[in-house]
């Protein structure tokens, strides 16, 4: 646990000599430019010997104001923006964003809509948590089949699920595949197919990366026992998502609070045991394979139809939603992504706050880091799949 | 525990009334902001969703959420300020207020007392003003201009 040491002033400032002794501590800034901090973080650390005593993050160098902007834009034009808060899964800001003006509006999004959400964003959550295997594998090091063997490999099969979104959408990574009261695009012919082939294809790839992981002695040894959450913390920080299920706790809003049409899909919640890196990296594989099962499940029972309730807005002034306040959430693969939304019945949201989960996540570091290894640092913070697009906003 | 019966424990204990839809909605007075915190983490709210704040020209409206996950139970609190008044931290119950607390802080310009560590989160250290009121416009720079 964090003691209630803070930094003063001069600690606390960049340019303060990098190595500092005062008394038996060290104090040392980790980044901003750092190769693993998965984005621009800045931690400052005060180290006795290679023992972490106290570590503060530092963030806000990716911050874009988005809420700001988002008070100076139509509502329409908000969506292409909140792809840009976790750019690692542009598909599930979108869909929150839109649920929660649905919620608002009253909107009904047809059925067939609906299952393309799902669909999207369970193939979103696999690419998303491709590239977070693909990292960790980079942030533990050679040790696990030369570096960045894992991470090549998992940026080779996300590429598969990009060109599936660029067959659907028409761009790789900022989709703006969702409009409020549905979806944008149909699936082209021949769309199911390629699904159904990659589905068999990465399902064997996860299965082997799982093996890979979970039997290597390496693997064990650098995430077992290392940065263990007790669940009482998870929840008064507010960690959501495989963080909080590897802490074993059964919660999920797919299964808890569906939206989406997520009651009428089968599909187990992985859990762990101990809350330790390994257990959260378990979560996360065997996550993967049932999105696989989920994308399965809505190509399967794809319904014919409209994809949107609303006709496609050319007039950016339509939205004018009702005056009134929403909380809208969906569960992201970070965790639950809230979208509180204020409205004064204009065509410009009065305030829109984005509860991200990286951000609640990332709140757990200074938790766990103390008394670990300076080295181990890598291996939580890796854990907890933060996405500094969102965490800086 | 069912929302209805939530309402009429908070009802009994400070006398406020909440109003119960999705979620159970109740605005306390300032004064007792951290003692309710602490009242719904001792009923078996010890999820701490978010908290932040609403700018509404002549008042500030400060927010926050908190959750049992497993009976499904949320409750969102509210509290009235005026621009210049000061709030009690609850980062000592919740430790995800601690962050959410300098967000609004660094945003709205809103002073948690009895924060351990209150300073601007987002923005740098030395960046004048509080980008969320609605005063701050978006088309001016404001030093330090980078």
């Amino acid at each position: 646990m964090t003691s209630t040491m803070s930094l003063t002033a001069e600690e606390f400032h960049p340019l303060q000599t990098q190595v500092e002794q005062e008394g038996n501590t060290l104090l040392i800034n980790m980044g901003p430019q750092h190769p693993s901090t998965h984005g621009v973080l800045r931690i400052v650390l005060k180290l006795k010997g290679e023992e972490v005593v106290y570590a503060e993050p530092v963030i806000g160098y990716l911050h874009r104001g988005f809420e700001k902007l988002a008070e100076n834009l139509t509502y329409i034009q908000i969506v292409p923006l909140a792809d840009r808060m976790d750019y690692i899964s542009p598909v599930t800001n979108e869909l929150a964003y839109c649920l929660a003006v649905e919620k608002l509006m009253k909107i009904e999004v047809p059925k067939r809509a609906a299952y393309l959400r799902v669909l999207t964003s369970e193939l979103q959550r696999v690419a998303s948590h491709l590239v977070w295997l693909g990292t960790y594998g980079l942030d533990l090091g050679g040790a696990l089949g030369g570096g960045s063997t894992l991470f090549l490999y998992c940026f080779r099969e996300r590429e598969i699920i990009l060109d599936l979104f660029e067959e659907l959408t028409g761009a790789r990574m900022m989709y703006n595949f969702n409009q409020i009261g549905g979806v944008r695009y149909q699936p082209p012919d021949g769309f199911a197919l390629r699904v159904r082939g990659m589905i068999r294809k990465l399902d064997q790839a996860i299965s082997e990366y799982q093996q890979i992981l979970e039997e290597n002695y390496v693997f064990q040894v650098r995430t077992r026992n290392i940065g263990v959450l007790p669940l009482e913390l998870g929840k008064s920080v507010g960690a959501e998502g495989p963080v909080l299920r590897g802490s074993g706790f059964r919660y999920d809003l797919r299964k808890n609070e569906p939206y989406c049409r997520y009651e009428d899909f089968q599909f187990e919640i992985p859990t762990g045991e101990k809350g330790d890196c390994f257990d959260r990296a378990k979560v996360r594989i065997i996550e993967m394979k049932e999105s696989l099962k989920l994308v399965w499940q809505a190509l399967e029972g794809l319904p014919e139809g409209a994809i949107s309730s609303r006709p496609a807005v050319r007039v950016a002034q339509a939205v004018k939603p009702v005056e009134g306040e929403v909380y809208a959430r969906i569960e992201s693969p970070r965790g639950e992504l809230g979208v509180f939304l204020v409205s004064d019945g204009s065509a410009k949201p009065f305030r829109l706050k984005w509860r991200a989960p990286s951000f609640s996540n990332l709140a757990l570091l200074p938790h766990l880091v103390v008394g670990h290894k300076l080295a181990d640092i890598m291996a939580i913070l890796g854990s907890l799949d933060p996405v500094f697009g969102e965490v800086d906003r | 525990m069912t929302k209805s019966e939530l309402a009429g424990k908070i009802k009994e204990k400070f006398g406020c009334d909440c109003i119960v839809n999705q979620d159970v909605q109740v605005t306390v007075p300032a004064k007792d902001w951290k003692s309710m915190a602490q009242f719904l983490k001792d009923l078996g709210l010890d999820y701490f969703s978010f908290l932040t704040a609403v700018d509404k020209k002549e008042k500030m409206i400060v927010l926050a959420r908190f959750e049992n996950l497993e009976e499904k139970v949320a409750v969102q609190i509210y509290c009235e300020l005026l621009p210049t008044e000061k709030l009690t931290s609850i980062a000592g119950i919740y430790v995800g207020a601690d962050w959410m607390e300098r967000e609004v802080y660094d945003m709205f310009g809103i002073e948690f007392e009895g924060h351990p560590n209150l300073k601007r989160i987002l923005m740098p250290e030395d960046y004048q003003g509080f980008p969320l009121r609605k005063e701050f416009p978006l088309d001016q720079h404001y030093e330090p201009y980078r």
